[in-house]
């Protein structure tokens, strides 16, 4: 009976072994809020956000709170507008820098209190859960212009900005396109967003992990 | 009686840790199980879609519908490997068929055509020429670690049962520009070490004579790019590998401002193919965040705090 135990036992730690996935070592909680940064008024901001938030806007709660408001009305814009508008796109990136800062504004205090808590409670574990999500999509922004979480937020609406503006300088041109290639371009983009979808779940598998760590405490 | 009292307890305690491991696994991957079924739901209706397309006389639209035909061997091998719990495998042939749904796409004529071979590079602001730089630069070398990444993940699928090698080969004969030989011959170029598993998979896939002319270029390439002479060049003319330009430089002839306005050009298009990065979904989701949730969030958090929490409103004073 005792040879049974053990037997099932050991293929029971075999199996649990097949579902994980080599890659490398994940963060621990506390390095993951470490990644976070820490709340500091940005120095300088890009000219062309300036003007945007006019002579009557300030301070950062203003500014933020502007940008955060410009940042949702662009990504709900539709692809077509983002085609005629080639720029907006990255302006909203420089935008969603000052949201996230004033995200880790607002959670400074919390973010303090789950870090002498943990791990023994999970105190405002929902939120240090949605902010880890904030600057993993950070990262991946930063990624594709090829800066970090090291670079300073100075430097990233700088160059969101600047990138946006080039953008902007070319001469949009339409051209006329069948209807057997839109229908295509149309299922395509709904293909490419499925597989993008279930492979990005995949890839997060890890994350959730950690997520469901904090949660569950 | 003792003895069959001890057996029977320890019959339960069997059962009790295998029902606790058997529940833990499902629940871990009940998420994951959810999304595969929405995954597999959702491709085979737009799979049903492209097929039931009526033939179109357009030839670039029937390379596109040959191309996507070409995907689903991919995509049923994913599906077949999450099955089996290789979520590995399935990760790295999704990562495959992301890009070439991406090729395939960028391949069919756009409405909107953000021509950026009329902005005259020389006009530009000091400070905008050297981000412009610095980020072609940057993007450049994005992709070909990401070109590297794929060309591994193609060799361990290859090792699996499908050679993705092969499938990319036809999109590229059908006429849709996805990852070609000379592309994968100068990813073994420049990472040595993976040279002979890429090529025992690849030439599986491809004609082995047409790979070995392939890396020869690619080698002769290697060499004329990295010889002393270019670089001594380079350096006289302002250029080295990790220090920026001057001004100056960049505004001479030597410098290839079409270079890096195609680099301009391509970020544009990846805008168009839907957002720089995968991160852009994540911001997307983050711009629904509104008022009204800011609200309900401090709603909650002050419920939780019963009293205790003095001073911890959202501004944080």
């Amino acid at each position: 009976m005792k040879k049974l135990l053990a037997i099932i036992v050991l293929s029971l730690l075999w199996s649990v072994n097949t579902y994980s996935v080599e890659k490398k070592k994940p963060l621990t909680v506390v390095q993951e809020i470490k990644q976070l940064g820490i709340f500091a008024e940005p120095s300088k901001y890009p000219e062309g956000m300036i003007e945007f938030f006019g002579n009557g806007c300030k301070n950062f709660s203003c500014r933020a709170d502007k940008a955060t408001k410009k940042m949702a009305l662009t990504f709900k814009k539709s692809k077509l507008y983002h085609q005629r508008k080639p720029g907006h796109q990255l302006y909203a990136l420089a935008m969603f820098e000052l949201f996230y800062l004033n995200e880790l504004k607002i959670k400074e205090k919390r973010i303090e209190k789950f870090l002498l808590d943990w791990p023994e409670k999970n105190k405002y574990g929902k939120e240090i859960i949605s902010l880890i999500k904030l600057n993993r999509s950070k990262e991946k922004m930063r990624k594709s212009l090829g800066m970090d979480l090291n670079t300073s937020i100075e430097e990233a609406m700088e160059r969101y900005w600047i990138m946006g503006d080039f953008l902007q300088k070319g001469e949009i041109k339409k051209e006329k396109i069948s209807k057997d290639i839109k229908k295509r371009e149309k299922l395509l983009a709904k293909y490419k967003k499925a597989v993008n979808k279930f492979n990005t779940e995949l890839k997060n598998k890890e994350d959730e992990d950690l997520y469901k760590k904090i949660e569950n405490k | 009686m003792i003895i069959k009292f001890k057996k029977i307890s320890l019959f339960i305690l069997t059962f009790v840790i295998l029902v606790f491991f058997i529940t833990s696994l499902v629940k871990s991957d009940d998420d994951l199980e959810k999304s595969y079924q929405n995954f597999v739901k959702e491709t085979n209706k737009i799979r049903s879609q492209l097929n039931s397309l009526p033939a179109s006389t357009s030839s670039q639209a029937l390379a596109i519908d040959k191309a996507i035909k070409e995907m689903d061997r991919a995509v049923e091998f994913a599906q077949e490997n999450f099955k089996i719990n290789d979520f590995e495998i399935t990760e790295k042939t999704l990562n495959f068929v992301d890009r070439s749904l991406t090729d395939i796409n960028n391949s069919a004529p756009k409405e909107f055509v953000n021509d950026l071979t009329v902005v005259d590079m020389g006009k530009l602001k000091d400070k905008e020429l050297k981000e412009v730089y610095r980020v072609s630069i940057e993007m450049k070398n994005n992709k070909k670690e990401k070109l590297t990444s794929l060309v591994k993940d193609m060799t361990e699928v290859d090792k699996k049962g499908l050679n993705l090698f092969e499938v990319s080969k036809n999109i590229n004969d059908i006429g849709v520009k996805t990852i070609s030989i000379q592309d994968i011959a100068k990813t073994i170029v420049e990472n040595p070490t993976i040279k002979s598993e890429v090529l025992e998979s690849a030439e599986k896939g491809i004609s082995p004579e047409y790979l070995a002319e392939q890396l020869a270029e690619a080698e002769k390439l290697g060499i004329a790019e990295s010889t002393e002479k270019l670089s001594e060049a380079a350096m006289a003319s302002g250029f080295s590998k990790d220090v920026m330009p001057s001004l100056e430089t960049m505004r001479s002839d030597f410098f290839d401002a079409d270079a890096h306005n195609a680099a301009m050009a391509e970020m544009a298009a990846d805008i168009q193919a839907g957002g720089i990065g995968d991160g852009v979904g994540a911001a997307e989701a983050a711009a629904t965040y509104t008022e009204a949730d800011r609200d309900s969030q401090k709603a909650q958090s002050e419920a939780d705090c019963t009293g205790s929490c003095a001073g911890d409103t959202e501004s944080g004073q």
